[in-house]
């Protein structure tokens, strides 16, 4: 995607939506190009379904668009603000539609990458996109914040709306489940060393 | 497993992230422009003149206001001031045995006489 609207890299996400609420045109282009990618990635790890992801999406930057004009500025970062939403979206989605078999999750392993290195990391990725619907969803959404985001803690609890010592704990454990669940499989990827 | 080895696979789903698709963009966007306030349209209609706006506007505009300004300031300064040359036209206007001073009418103004003599 061109990111050519994104040039005013210096400018928050904060003064964005202030410039948004005040009609200027060119602050939601900036702001959905800025936040929509971490948005989508975040809730297709949550779901594992890039359909349901963009809907998640879309209504999460409708939420944006639409609180924007009694944004309290100062009080919590957008982007902290908008990963709780979609968070909580995903939540609600995840007890409607997948109640039903949670096992359904797509089979990842569908080919032997062999010794090309590119599909060896598309298969590796797809491996852990699928053991990560093995992990109840609040490990889950820890691991995916802190490790795939590459979030710090403190904001983690924050967007999780619990203690950091609770962040702490949900990742180590999504970290030890996510392992175990790999190596039951690492064999059918051929992927036998670092 | 060790952990290396699943920081290698957490490496290979970090670079494999999806971007948005453009239609996905569209509808974002669409969204925007759906739910944002207008812009107010008083920034782009001039703004009304208040009481004093229009006060100036009935005198002529600013240019001819500030000539008033200048006129009554120079008033009120030689009225305080009060040059020699207006003691004649004082003692004209009013005889010399009136018993009233300007010292009289207004006190403060007698220190400033005082070192002008």
């Amino acid at each position: 995607m061109d990111m050519a609207f994104d040039a005013q890299n210096d400018v928050s996400d904060e003064a964005l939506l202030v410039l948004y609420a005040n009609g200027d045109p060119a602050a939601s282009r900036v702001l959905t190009a800025r936040l929509t990618p971490r948005v989508l990635r975040f809730a297709a790890r949550m779901l594992a379904d890039a359909s349901e992801a963009e809907d998640v999406a879309q209504e999460a930057m409708l939420r944006l668009w639409k609180t924007a004009p009694d944004w309290r500025q100062g009080e919590a970062k957008v982007s902290t603000w908008l990963y709780r939403v979609v968070a909580n979206l995903c939540t609600d989605r995840l007890r409607k539609t997948r109640a039903v078999g949670l096992d359904t999750v797509a089979e990842p392993l569908d080919d032997t990458p062999g010794a090309d290195a590119q599909m060896q990391t598309a298969a590796r990725a797809r491996a852990l996109e699928a053991a990560l619907q093995t992990l109840p969803e609040r490990q889950r959404r820890a691991v995916v914040l802190r490790h795939l985001e590459g979030m710090q803690n403190p904001e983690i609890a924050e967007i999780m709306q619990i203690s950091v010592e609770a962040v702490e704990s949900l990742t180590a454990r999504g970290k030890r489940a996510l392992a175990a669940a790999l190596a039951a499989r690492r064999a059918e990827l051929g992927y036998e060393d670092g | 497993m060790q952990d290396d080895e699943l920081d290698h696979f957490l490496e290979a789903a970090r670079q494999t992230a999806v971007d948005p698709s453009e239609d996905l963009v569209a509808r974002i966007l669409a969204d925007a422009d759906a739910m944002q306030p207008v812009a107010a349209a008083a920034v782009v209609t001039p703004a009304k003149p208040g009481v004093l706006g229009r006060l100036v506007l009935a005198l002529g505009g600013w240019p001819a206001a500030s000539g008033l300004v200048t006129a009554t300031l120079a008033g009120v300064w030689f009225g305080y001031a009060a040059p020699s040359g207006f003691d004649a036209l004082s003692a004209a206007v009013w005889s010399a045995d009136d018993s009233y001073e300007l010292v009289d009418l207004m006190p403060t103004v007698d220190d400033l006489l005082m070192e002008g003599s």
